[in-house]
């Protein structure tokens, strides 16, 4: 370890906590290390330039500032020296109150910084609707800024011409464009024809932000990969125009995410999933998945390695087999049911490349033969590096999945390389001899255990070094909460369904999704034009006519 | 076709060209010279050493070429090691050490990575009282420094 340049190579492998340890070992460590120590550096809200414990002062700041390559800042107040000396920016964030209200002030100081900062390549901003980078600021950016890559912006206020022409010159030359919740006040979008850079597109309920123009926008990016799009709860997704052009405008689309804001009809998502090219990942949030749509999805089940529709409605347990038996390339899968009989009765599971699973499988009886089965076939994905198993708490059912070794847990030892498992919701009733953390323990793995149950009985958690990666999505949670309550309000939502029990329909949830043979009890406050616009494509309705007293009617699919 | 490889101390290994090319350095050095019978002169590492990272070639001949990754910026975990690897690096810290020089000599990046790991998790959790005691350090700071720098740098704790 005398050699500087074995500890240039061991710096990125470190933990910032081994870091603060490292860098007080000796002279020649604290060389070495300090630069990574300070690689990162977040200016929070409450921070002054004495700096309290829980921040650097302006002082240590300043003589730091060379090494930092991630800013954060979440206030602008008296750090101007700091900034001076911040030369090796590659990322850049600046969100929160104070920003978002320092107005102008804010601009000049930034535009001074990226100037500074060559080598910046991703820059985020989320200002609550009470700022937005100025048009001086933006020009900035584009002349001194040539490896800009990512531009992403979150609740900015965009309504000067100027501003939109330098932004325009912005969305020309980077991959990825990362747009969240703005607001686009009387201004042209004067987008260049082409803009053959773009990798990465996310649009997401935009307002003042026409969705045919949103629409033109994706479709100059000929190289678009990854899209996500949300067009908002107010505005309507142009299903058609989108079905028409999308494969031959994007056809290397491989990426697609969206919500269910701005859909009319129960199949316009299966016309989406019918228009698009073979996709790789796909990412549902609030969405209904009938049978028309699922057979739309089959489609992509060939090329697909990222599926996520955990927070759809109505998935059914068997299509959560069909998609083990069928979709040989998937590495991530997110789905909401399983029960122990569907995988019982069904054949192998294919997916041997998976490495992030996470379902509630459900063990519907208390057969120990079922649940062996059921180890057995998880025990075949040797490549799980995380596994999310729980029931939904708001759901009674028979019997646990049991994580015992009378069930068989024990196949779960070829899971080498399991990192994560979590076993939210399930009540585990052990005891000493088969104490889940020791078996798992004994199959020499370095496991983060997290049992939600009444008496956890291990909590052997290993240092979450991937943080970084989740940034994101958390952002998201805190704008969008989906409570069980709204969905109610908003009709598209229904407890579980048990067998046996009638489906009814009534005005205030028209959706429902029911199979052939299903008594269907049509409630009278259901309006014909309901049943009739929405539910011919998918069921027959018998033609004892449509009136509204409270009958029950067999349904059959057509 | 086989490579023959000459170490610090004259010793000769004969290769297999595939094993012999996952170091980028070699591999570069054969596309110089054209088909050549003469031997690789590697002055940079001992035959222990170098008996050691062929060992680790030959077992990784079939992997698949690493991507050139762009920047040495990303955060890399520590805790995703394979099971012959980690038995390969239980050695002592000397040759540890070694493996890691020649590895960035012979531009070998996963065996790199994968010494920087193992001296990673050797680091890991420990007190900078421990990580002097397992790599022999001898603290040179003052009382008052060591406190200045422990204050500078608390606010880097939580995060």
């Amino acid at each position: 370890m005398d050699l500087p340049i074995i500890r240039h190579y061991l710096g990125p492998f470190l933990s910032r906590a081994d870091l603060i340890n490292c860098v007080r070992v000796c002279q020649q460590w604290h060389a070495s290390f300090l630069p990574f120590l300070w690689r990162r550096c977040d200016i929070t809200a409450d921070w002054t330039p004495e700096g309290p414990a829980a921040s650097p002062s302006l002082d240590v700041l300043i003589r730091n500032a060379r090494f930092i390559r991630e800013l954060q800042l979440q206030t602008t107040n008296g750090i101007s020296d700091f900034l001076e000396r911040c030369v090796s920016l590659r990322v850049l964030i600046v969100h929160g109150k104070q920003p978002a209200s320092a107005g102008d002030a804010l601009w000049t100081e930034l535009s001074a910084l990226v100037r500074r900062n060559p080598s910046l390549e991703w820059i985020v901003f989320g200002l609550y609707l009470e700022n937005s980078p100025s048009a001086k600021f933006l020009e900035a950016l584009v002349q001194s800024c040539p490896r800009l890559r990512c531009y992403e912006s979150s609740q900015c206020r965009y309504d000067d011409p100027a501003q939109m022409d330098a932004l325009m010159k912005i969305i020309t030359s980077v991959e990825q464009i990362v747009s969240k919740f703005e607001h686009f006040v009387n201004v042209p979008f004067n987008t260049p024809d082409v803009l053959p850079n773009i990798r990465q597109l996310i649009l997401k309920d935009a307002r003042g932000f026409c969705t045919m123009t949103q629409l033109d926008l994706v479709c100059r990016c000929p190289n678009l990969e990854d899209l996500k799009w949300c067009v908002g709860r107010d505005a309507i997704f142009p299903i058609q125009e989108f079905c028409e052009r999308i494969a031959k405008a994007c056809p290397k689309l491989r990426s697609f995410h969206t919500d269910s804001f701005g859909l009319q009809g129960p199949n316009d998502l299966m016309k989406i999933l019918d228009a698009l090219p073979p996709l790789e990942t796909l990412l549902l949030y609030g969405m209904v998945i009938n049978r028309n749509i699922y057979t739309a999805l089959r489609r992509h089940f060939a090329t697909l390695q990222t599926l996520d529709i955990i927070d759809c409605f109505y998935v059914k347990s068997w299509m959560a087999q069909d998609i083990l038996e069928s979709c040989p390339n998937l590495v991530k899968l997110a789905i909401s049911k399983l029960l122990l009989r569907d995988i019982v009765q069904g054949k192998d599971w294919v997916t041997h490349k998976l490495e992030d699973f996470s379902v509630h499988i459900i063990a519907d009886s208390d057969s120990v033969a079922d649940q062996w089965i059921t180890f057995g076939q998880i025990s075949k994905l040797t490549q799980l590096r995380r596994l999310r198993i729980s029931t939904s708490s708001w759901s009674n059912r028979v019997g646990n999945f049991r994580f015992r070794l009378e069930s068989g847990v024990d196949q779960l030892k070829t899971l080498i390389k399991l990192r994560e498992l979590g076993l939210g919701g399930h009540a585990q009733e052990m005891s000493p001899e088969d104490d889940l953390s020791r078996r798992l323990r004994s199959f020499k793995i370095d496991l983060k255990v997290d049992e939600e149950g009444e008496e956890p009985t291990c909590y052997s958690y290993m240092e979450d070094d991937d943080d970084d990666d989740d940034d994101e999505e958390d952002e998201e949670e805190d704008y969008y909460d989906y409570d069980d309550d709204d969905l109610e309000e908003e009709g598209g939502y229904v407890g579980d369904i048990q067998d046996g029990e009638d489906v009814v329909l009534t005005e205030s949830q028209p959706f429902q999704d029911f199979d052939q043979g299903d008594q269907v009890v049509v409630d009278a406050s259901l309006s014909e034009t309901i049943i009739q616009g929405q539910y011919n494509a998918s069921i027959g309705v018998t033609e004892d006519s449509l009136d509204h007293s409270q009958e029950r009617r067999k349904v059959e699919h057509q | 076709m086989t490579i023959t490889l000459t170490s610090l101390d004259n010793l000769e290994f004969k290769v297999d060209k595939d094993v012999a090319e996952r170091s980028v350095l070699i591999k570069n050095m054969i596309e110089d010279v054209g088909e050549s019978d003469s031997p690789i002169p590697l002055p940079n590492v001992t035959s222990a050493v170098l008996k050691k990272v062929i060992e680790y070639c030959e077992h990784h001949r079939h992997d698949p070429v690493p991507v050139q990754d762009e920047s040495d910026d990303p955060r890399k975990r520590s805790n995703d090691i394979e099971e012959w690897d980690m038995k390969f690096m239980q050695v002592d810290q000397e040759m540890l050490f070694e493996i890691i020089l020649a590895a960035n000599y012979l531009d070998i990046k996963p065996l790199l990575d994968v010494g920087c790991k193992t001296v990673a998790n050797i680091i890991k959790g420990k007190t900078p009282e421990e990580i002097r005691k397992v790599f022999n350090i001898v603290n040179d700071f003052t009382p008052e420094e060591e406190a200045q720098i422990r204050k500078e740098n608390e606010w880097a704790e939580d995060r």
